[in-house]
């Protein structure tokens, strides 16, 4: 509805940069831990990011707006990716995305629970890897993520230690692919 | 006895591998097919026949899950809300996901053995352990030897062949008695 797609877009526009600790648990539908990383996710307006995942599961996405390298230290390779094929795999982009891809693509609810502003996004296009999403804020910070899948798997993303709008060195969205690493082009037209 | 170095050669190290048929890998699997490629974290379980593959995406997206035993195969891709059955996991793979994946052989190549079915060509290192396999037309490349409980497993296996490639970095062996 209206109301709550302003909310999330002044949440969006309000968010210039973020840093932050997440620990990621997929369960299945009878709530089976399927997997759990943990990891540091750093964001900036627009569209660029860095998301590195710590042992047993390392592997490093940065993005500089355009293109995505997906670097994986456990298989010896890196990906490239454009831009565009990436918010459907890492919806932690729409954080930064421009407030309109957000209302073209999404119909958004919200709901004002105790501690939370929690926002549920839904795709208009059911194509999408994804049912839902939805967005927990404490304030101007967001605490949660959470991915419902069509398959009944659920993903939760808790934030931790984060930090809003400080300054970050542009060299955190810059990737230098490493000697010895095999490089697939995964970008369209390629 | 856990030593050091693998011990007895070549021959008990392969007898030793056949009688593990209880296990569970957790890692990274990296797909290159014709026209995508993708890479996954890989949950993969097997107990005598039953297989449970689960692969996802970076952030959870995107998880597809094979499971089944030697009867029937069953396969859930993201967006899918029910399974779709078959009666081998390699035709699931080719018809809805459009890999060449044999899943079947890989059960063994994982664990650094050729498949029972079929000629293999195997090259060993000096510790008598796999390093390189030639079976049904794929060719297989192991590194990263690690021992688990005794028995010395593989961490990075490539395959390729018939234009696929498939990495697998296993980042935790589980081993059931």
């Amino acid at each position: 509805n209206d109301a709550a797609l302003a909310d999330f877009m002044n949440k969006v526009k309000s968010l210039q940069t973020m840093e932050a600790d997440f620990e990621q648990t997929t369960r299945d539908g009878m709530g089976r831990v399927l997997q759990q990383m943990t990891g540091r996710l750093v964001v900036a307006k627009p569209g660029k990011m860095r998301w590195s995942t710590n042992e047993p599961f390392e592997q490093l996405v940065v993005s500089d707006g355009e293109m995505v390298w997906i670097y994986d230290m456990d298989l010896e390779q890196v990906t490239l990716r454009d831009m565009d094929q990436r918010v459907q795999e890492t919806p932690a982009l729409l954080l930064t995305g421009e407030a309109t891809d957000v209302e073209k693509s999404f119909l958004i609810d919200e709901e004002k629970t105790s501690s939370d502003h929690v926002f549920q996004l839904v795709p208009k296009d059911p194509s999408q890897l994804f049912e839902s999403l939805e967005f927990h804020y404490r304030g101007k910070q967001i605490s949660r993520m959470m991915i419902f899948d069509a398959a009944g798997q659920i993903t939760e993303i808790a934030f931790s230690n984060a930090r809003i709008n400080h300054d970050i060195d542009s060299q955190a969205f810059v990737f230098d692919v490493p000697e010895g690493v095999d490089v697939i082009d995964g970008r369209h037209g390629r | 006895c856990a030593s050091l170095t693998p011990s007895g050669g070549q021959h008990s190290l392969q007898n030793q591998l056949s009688d593990l048929d209880n296990w569970q890998v957790r890692g990274k699997l990296s797909v290159v097919t014709p026209d995508d490629s993708m890479t996954g974290y890989l949950t993969w379980e097997q107990e005598k026949r039953h297989y449970d593959l689960f692969i996802s995406g970076p952030f959870g997206a995107g998880a597809s899950r094979l499971s089944g035993n030697h009867k029937q195969a069953e396969l859930t891709l993201p967006g899918w809300d029910k399974a779709r059955t078959a009666r081998s996991p390699e035709a699931l793979m080719l018809q809805y996901m459009g890999w060449n994946f044999p899943v079947s052989d890989i059960r063994y190549w994982v664990k650094g053995q050729p498949s029972p079915a079929g000629k293999p060509a195997a090259e060993f290192d000096e510790h008598g352990l796999l390093s390189r396999l030639q079976q049904h037309g794929w060719d297989i490349r192991y590194s990263r030897y690690q021992q688990h409980n005794g028995y010395w497993l593989p961490g990075l296996i490539k395959i390729s062949g018939y234009d696929f490639r498939f990495v697998f970095s296993i980042k935790e062996w589980t081993l059931n008695g």
